[in-house]
């Protein structure tokens, strides 16, 4: 096997334990609501078995050693021997976590486990054995292989469990078919190129589908052989000899030592999850299908004779090894093999297990995609532009049809990289557990909009933030049960995330209903850290967004998880890298909110193109409210004070060629007001001329603009001229506040 | 033909004795099956000789093991007798001596 199959082998294997990892632990905190919902067992007996299995595949026995310990008190669980109590529960959380370790640990190199995580494994083991005693012990399997001889074919033989092979010899199952005769070959010529391989030590012809001679067709083979065979050679080698008649005969080929209850003991699980290691052996050919059918047929008797077994004694059944452990273990597959094969069973789990059409694609080829589409929404401009210059009716015909079809390509290739928030708003169910339990609170997490998709690129980034986020509330916000009785509240603390679409925006809220903020708390902070000199005035709204400065905190203790001072800023930092905001509302006494704003996705938006001076500016079409004329008569209600009276609202404006220094000398007198709003303030852009719609791919700044303030990236026209793509929140902010100071004073 | 019937074969009695020769494989196994049959209903006791048999293979093992199980099963007899070199060594690999009872005879 190249180093590459390998490779690639392993990079299923990662990608498909973290996923069953990441889908355990919703399991388990699901079972934590229902701890007797037997479909969630299954589900998570079912994961880590997959995971042993793989493992097992590879051969990484600290992983396999591990998950099989917690597989078996799993199939406890399932097998209504044990109850799911919360200390179970917690320890198959744990358990769960080590696993993860053990994986990554694995996958890092492997090696001797650290004193600290050996610990955790020894410690894990030992509460988990407390769970299987009662029972027969359970080791790992093939381990307890007995030297009992076992020369009985499985399909005969009900009573195979649990006897092993005589362990120094290989045992050969061979199943000839009805026409391998016909077809120019004697089973005996095989025996007699077997022993240059190996002695044969015994030999049982298997008569028993002879039929009686009156119904003989002699031309026919019916003959079947269960041998033992003392040999050094390979399985390949073994194998070797049977080339040719592979087609026509069920071979199978124990190596010494391998249990025959195995297989019925694996296949036990395939009815329920067909798609397990075996049966895309079986399809592959690794396993024959009579392999998997023998065992299939064993399974009904075994069943019966183990729940007998269990009845009678309470005993526990033999543990059960999965089938790709077993398989690598008794060398009855090879690796590139498997590897196939756990790729294809990816594929098929992915289809229908989640029950999702879906294809796995790279992301960079999907990067490429998007860039390419950037380019064609260019180029596509520009060939309308041309077709405009021309003056073509037919063209611009047909030029328009194209633009709305690249314009569709456009969102459906931005929609390919779009993911549901869910997936990362469930993994603070886990968290939010955890800590109640360190902070003893007693806090309950509800989600909502989990259905809401952004882009995966800005998913990947926003988990950190709002880890801290609800960690920051759990620690800071809710109150312990005590004190929030005390206050009148109920005992169980409430921690909601959310998230909707909002003008070409994504929202997402915490909100806690603790004890919200301390304003009088957070100034006096803030001039102790000096944030602010005394006697500074600042509304709410801003002394609330002192606590994303950096080296701000009004923890009075500091715990594991927050008060260290560092943290909020690092938040506020992460979200406007995503060109987002984070804002924050709180109500002393009943809680506090953080509402994270961020944009739909980092690469090609609608744009609203204007002209100021020489130069063309893009406004997000999504913030765009409305256009208005800027007439002289608003112009000088306004006095100077930059409001004009919008409706009777007030609204705010800036002038973009004051703000960007465009020389405004030629242009014509009339100005516009192009209305925007983010995050529910408007305020008024004022610019020379408005041109419409335009499809803006976003090329970031580089990083010498990263200062340049009101500017958050640039795009080609299709003139080919650049146009400089307006920060509208940056703007708004900047406009309400540079309003209030002025108000103030 | 390969099969002959040797002398002691009596209906009455039900005692069939016969003769193999030449090869006991599938280019004759039709054949050979054929005759073996023919006999096959009218006798109780069944005796081949094995001797002049030049050549086994499965499908001739096939027909002895066949005719060996429903003999049985009816409640006739059937035996082997003076295994050839070539019957010998067959038997041998596969382990069957015994299964026709030629261990102690021989």
């Amino acid at each position: 096997m190249t180093d590459d199959l390998l490779e690639e082998g392993l990079q299923v294997f990662a990608e498909e334990s973290r996923e069953l990892l990441e889908m355990s632990e919703g399991t388990l905190l699901r079972l934590e609501d229902n701890p007797e919902d037997s479909d969630l067992i299954d589900e998570l007996f079912r994961s880590i078995h997959t995971i042993k299995g793989s493992a097992g595949i590879f051969g990484f026995d600290q992983v396999v050693s591990f998950t099989h310990q917690a597989e078996s008190v799993l199939g406890r669980i399932r097998e209504g021997e044990l109850g799911l109590s919360e200390d179970l529960l917690t320890v198959m959380l744990e358990s769960r976590d080590h696993i993860s370790t053990l994986v990554e640990h694995t996958l890092g190199g492997g090696g001797e486990l650290s004193d600290d995580v050996q610990q955790v494994d020894d410690n894990l083991m030992q509460k988990l054995q407390v769970y299987l005693d009662g029972g027969v012990s359970a080791s790992p399997a093939g381990t307890e292989a007995a030297a009992e001889t076992e020369a009985e074919v499985p399909a005969e033989a009900g009573d195979s469990q649990g006897q092993t092979v005589e362990s120094e010899y290989w045992h050969l199952s061979l199943r000839y078919g009805k026409d391998v005769l016909r077809n120019g070959m004697d089973p005996l010529s095989f025996f007699r190129y077997l022993s240059t391989v190996g002695d044969i030590v015994s030999l049982t012809v298997m008569g028993d589908d002879i039929p009686e001679f009156t119904k003989l067709d002699p031309e026919e083979c019916y003959l079947g052989f269960e041998l033992d065979l003392k040999s050094e050679a390979s399985k390949e080698e073994i194998a070797a000899v049977f080339e040719f008649v592979q087609d026509d005969c069920v071979i199978h080929i124990l190596p010494p030592g391998s249990l025959i209850a195995d297989y019925t003991q694996l296949i036990d699980e395939l009815p329920e999850e067909p798609l397990l290691l075996g049966d895309i052996l079986v399809r592959t050919g690794a396993l024959t299908r009579a392999e998997l059918d023998e065992a299939l047929s064993l399974q009904d008797d075994a069943k019966q004779k183990a729940t007998e077994e269990a009845e009678e004694s309470g005993e526990e059944q033999a543990p059960t090894a999965p089938l790709g452990e077993v398989l690598v273990e008794q060398g009855m597959a090879n690796t590139p093999v498997v590897e196939a094969a756990l790729k294809k069973q990816k594929q098929v789990k992915e289809t229908q297990a989640i029950q999702q059409q879906t294809v796995r694609v790279n992301a960079e080829k999907l990067g490429d995609l998007i860039n390419l589409v950037g380019e064609l929404v260019i180029s596509s401009a520009h060939t309308e532009l041309q077709a405009t210059r021309s003056g073509d009716e037919n063209m611009l015909e047909s030029i328009s049809h194209m633009s709305r079809l690249v314009e569709e390509i456009r969102d459906s290739t931005l929609g390919l990289r779009m993911v549901q928030i869910g997936d990362t708003f469930n993994r603070f169910r886990r968290v939010v557990r955890d800590l109640s339990q360190e902070f003893k609170k007693n806090i309950d997490l509800k989600i909502s909009g989990g259905e809401t998709e952004l882009d995966k690129t800005v998913v990947e980034k926003i988990g950190d933030p709002l880890m801290h986020l609800v960690r920051n509330s759990m620690d800071h916000g809710i109150e312990t049960p005590a004190v929030r009785e005390e206050n009148g509240k109920p005992g169980k603390g409430t921690l909601s995330l959310n998230a909707y679409h909002d003008s070409g925006s994504i929202v997402i809220e915490i909100e806690d209903d603790g004890a919200g903020l301390n304003i009088e708390r957070i100034m006096n902070k803030a001039i102790e850290n000096g944030i602010l000199t005394e006697g500074q005035q600042l509304s709410e709204q801003e002394a609330y967004r002192l606590i994303f400065e950096a080296g701000f905190s009004t923890a009075e203790k500091v715990t594991s998880v927050s008060g260290r001072g560092v943290g909020m800023d690092v938040v506020r930092r992460n979200i406007e890298a995503l060109r987002g905001q984070i804002d924050v509302t709180s109500e002393a006494g009943y809680g506090t909110k953080f509402t994270i704003r961020l944009p739909l996705t980092l690469a090609i938006i609608d744009g609203f193109q204007v002209h100021v001076g020489q130069s063309s500016y893009v406004i997000p079409l999504d913030l765009v409210d409305e256009c208005i004329e800027l007439s002289g008569e608003m112009h000088e209600a306004d006095e100077g004070g930059n409001y004009i009276n919008l409706r009777g609202e007030v609204l705010p404006y800036v002038r973009l060629s004051d703000m960007f220094g465009e020389n405004r000398e030629g242009t014509q007198k009339r100005d516009n007001i192009v209305v925007v709003q983010f995050a529910g303030q408007k305020a008024g852009l004022v610019v020379d001329e408005l041109l419409g719609e335009h499809q803006t791919v976003i090329k970031p700044l580089s990083k010498i603009f990263q200062n340049v303030k009101g500017l958050s990236g640039a795009t080609i026209l299709g003139s080919g001229e650049v146009a400089m793509i307006i920060d509208v929140p940056a703007l708004v902010q900047q406009v309400s506040s540079n309003n209030e100071i002025s108000a103030i004073h | 033909m390969p099969v002959i019937k040797q002398k002691g074969t009596n209906k009455g009695n039900g005692t069939c004795n016969l003769a193999i020769e030449g090869d006991m494989t599938i280019y004759v196994a039709e054949g050979t099956y054929k005759e073996l049959l023919s006999y096959y209903p009218d006798y109780k006791r069944f005796n081949l000789d094995m001797s002049s048999v030049e050549e086994i293979d499965s499908t001739g093992i096939q027909i002895l093991l066949s005719l060996a199980s429903s003999a049985e099963s009816e409640g006739k007899a059937f035996h082997l007798l003076n295994p050839s070199e070539p019957v010998n060594e067959v038997l041998g690999v596969l382990q069957l001596a015994e299964r026709f009872g030629l261990t102690e005879s021989e």
